[in-house]
């Protein structure tokens, strides 16, 4: 059996003909037109890779990405877009993809990519399962049955602690992961942020602390 | 650098305007003030000899038809050149030069009258002398016309000098006047054509107009502000472009691949080509959709159409997407045609959009009315969807922004062209607007369109 494939793209056409070929070259490719779809999917049944369009109907690729990494999906991801700029490929790798094909691309080049992909195996060794349950498609947070609305700068500052949860995340880090590349962030700023997401935090039972690392940055947990 | 060279010659043009007045005033006053001086000195001379010749006729004495001079001749009659003659005859006669001397002898006998002597720089003024109406003889008084001629040298050469060094004065201070007042204009240039190629983001932002500096500051601010604005315009309309292109665009190299690389019989082959053919027709959509937008923001030319017909056609494009969502479409129109200053191609292209979106999120219905605003036609498409938060009403429009609202997104709605963006790109460019409103029940978009009333279609309602 080949290696175990998730595809989320929303454009119907493109997303079968990206089945049927990667299914002819050996991988069980399954294809999914949401992220929350998605989600659900690579919770039921981990895959060896991922591959996800960056434009989804019901959330951002990239917020997909954190999302699954917070929840201990370790699996490599293939981010696919239309937008070829440097900020946007920069900010695919800060959310937790491990590479980044350009529309149109030649088939051949993704399925190299992804064997290549699932030799070198997943993400971060050191990704655990945070207690903590994000939504990008309603960029909310979930732990012990309730359920808190993120702003999308809260929501993937969030999603890059609880995807490293228990270890140290430099402020460097969170700041390129949950703002624009390029984007003039101030120190306080940081804090502030993180704060509101304390006080979030807080209303959720059961959910982990965010606890400062002084020089350093925050940990989760 | 055109401009620049402008700026310069601008400068040198005011300068020689200043420098050439400012000689014209200088020339006439230095020749007026040695013309008054001439005179005046003219006239002291002729004072002098008058004087002179005046006080030797008083010192004479007529005694039978002779002249007695007077008995001892004072000191000063030695130097002044006083001649008396009688007759022709020479009763007196100073030292003088030769050429003096035959020009007094010369007016003896003559009529009163003033003669310069050219060689030896004297006038002579001869007076007749008369007793009892009887021409006795001539006094012919001289003086000397070197001292007033060398004031008049030095009063021509000093108001020359004068005059140059005021002209030089005037040219340095002028030049350096308008070189300082120019210069924030070449700045000004220089930073603006800078701006324009390398930084659009910058500006002068010297505050409201108050001189012909900050003037030309906000001219200058407006000008990059418009520039910037097209150039945004051109930048988004290349990168929706590229956008929507590109994804159908993966989907037919990956069909083709696909098929040559793993097809062999006729029926998955015929599959392939029409999933082709779907892609490249929907890439001539996009690409149609974007020329009309385009055209229309150039067009000022409204054509009208009716709004009902385009509302129907409109909902009749989405008919099978909204049965793919199980979502009902209400039309609910009047029954009359309702004139609106645009085609009706654009209209529809404007409303597809935002009911294919409708289609999309609407939980089970969507909505479609039309209706008579207030010299426009309102257009409102609801659904029973979750909706658009308040803060995220604007954002919605926006392509490929990141951080949209859950369950909504402008981008990345397939078959829908370029969605919401496009939907209020095009209804702007028909001078309308599309605008996401608050509604209790879900999502509520409202269109508005410039009416054409002047079409006959008025007098039906």
């Amino acid at each position: 059996m080949g290696p175990k494939l998730l595809i989320v793209e929303d454009d119907t056409a493109l997303r079968g003909v990206l089945v049927r070929s990667l299914n002819a070259e050996g991988f069980q490719a399954m294809g999914l037109a949401t992220g929350r779809e998605l989600i659900e999917q690579a919770e039921k049944a981990p895959p060896d890779a991922l591959v996800i369009d960056i434009g989804l109907p019901d959330a951002d690729g990239r917020d997909v990405c954190q999302a699954l990494r917070s929840r201990g999906v370790r699996a490599p991801v293939l981010f696919l877009t239309a937008r070829d700029a440097l900020t946007d490929r920069l900010s695919g790798f800060r959310s937790g993809g491990d590479d980044y094909v350009t529309k149109p691309f030649d088939i051949e080049e993704v399925v190299a990519r992804l064997h290549a992909l699932v030799r070198r195996g997943g993400a971060d060794p050191g990704l655990c399962v945070s207690g903590l349950e994000l939504d990008p498609s309603q960029l909310s947070v979930a732990a012990g049955g309730a359920t808190r609305s993120l702003t999308p700068t809260e929501f993937r500052l969030l999603a890059a602690l609880a995807g490293r949860s228990g270890k140290a995340v430099a402020r460097r880090e969170l700041v390129n992961t949950a703002w624009p590349h390029g984007a003039i962030v101030h120190d306080n700023t940081l804090d502030v942020y993180v704060a509101r997401l304390r006080r979030k935090l807080m209303q959720l039972p059961d959910a982990p602390r965010i606890s400062t690392v002084h020089g350093l940055g925050y940990r989760l947990g | 650098m055109n401009m620049r060279r402008a700026t310069i010659g601008l400068g040198g043009r005011l300068r020689m305007s200043a420098v050439g007045g400012v000689a014209a005033v200088l020339a006439a006053l230095t020749v007026g003030f040695n013309l008054v001086l001439d005179a005046r000195l003219e006239h002291d001379a002729n004072n002098v000899v008058e004087s002179r010749a005046a006080a030797e006729l008083s010192a004479l004495r007529v005694a039978h038809g002779r002249i007695v001079l007077p008995e001892a001749p004072d000191e000063s009659a030695l130097d002044s050149q006083v001649w008396v003659f009688e007759g022709r005859r020479a009763l007196e006669r100073p030292r003088s030069s030769a050429a003096t001397d035959s020009a007094a002898a010369a007016l003896a006998g003559g009529p009163r009258r003033m003669l310069d002597v050219r060689g030896a720089q004297t006038r002579l003024y001869a007076v007749p002398v008369a007793a009892n109406g009887t021409r006795v003889g001539t006094v012919v008084a001289g003086a000397s016309l070197r001292p007033y001629e060398q004031t008049e040298r030095t009063a021509l050469i000093a108001s020359l000098v004068v005059a140059a060094a005021a002209l030089a004065a005037v040219a340095a201070a002028a030049g350096w006047l308008i070189s300082h007042a120019l210069r924030p204009v070449a700045r000004m240039t220089a930073q603006a054509a800078e701006w324009s190629e390398r930084d659009l983001g910058r500006r002068f932002d010297l505050g409201p107009p108050r001189d012909e500096m900050t003037q030309l500051a906000a001219t200058l601010d407006g000008l990059l502000d418009r520039l910037a604005a097209s150039l945004r315009r051109e930048q988004r309309f290349s990168a929706e472009l590229s956008h929507e292109l590109r994804t159908p665009l993966a989907g037919v190299i990956a069909e083709a691949q696909y098929a040559l690389r793993h097809v062999h019989d006729e029926h998955e082959l015929r599959t392939g080509f029409e999933q082709v053919l779907q892609s490249a027709t929907q890439m001539n959509r996009t690409l149609e959709t974007l020329l009309a937008a385009a055209r229309a923001e150039l067009d000022d030319r409204r054509a009208a159409s009716d709004a009902v017909a385009a509302a129907r056609a409109a909902t009749e494009a989405c008919a099978v997407l909204a049965a793919e969502h199980r979502v009902e479409v209400a039309l609910d129109v009047p029954p009359r045609p309702l004139r609106v200053a645009a085609e009706a191609d654009l209209v529809e292209r404007i409303l597809v959009p935002l009911l294919e979106n409708a289609c999309r999120y609407g939980r089970s219905s969507a909505r479609l009315s039309v209706r008579r605003g207030d010299g426009s036609v309102v257009f409102t498409v609801e659904d029973d969807g979750p909706g658009v938060a308040e803060d995220e009403r604007d954002a919605i429009f926006e392509p490929g922004r990141r951080g949209s609202a859950p369950g909504l997104t402008a981008v990345a709605t397939p078959g829908a062209g370029l969605g919401l963006a496009l939907s209020r790109r095009l209804a702007r460019a028909a001078g309308g607007d599309v605008r996401a409103v608050d509604s209790e029940d879900g999502g509520c978009f409202i269109v508005r369109l410039p009416a054409a009333w002047s079409e006959p279609a008025r007098s039906g309602d």
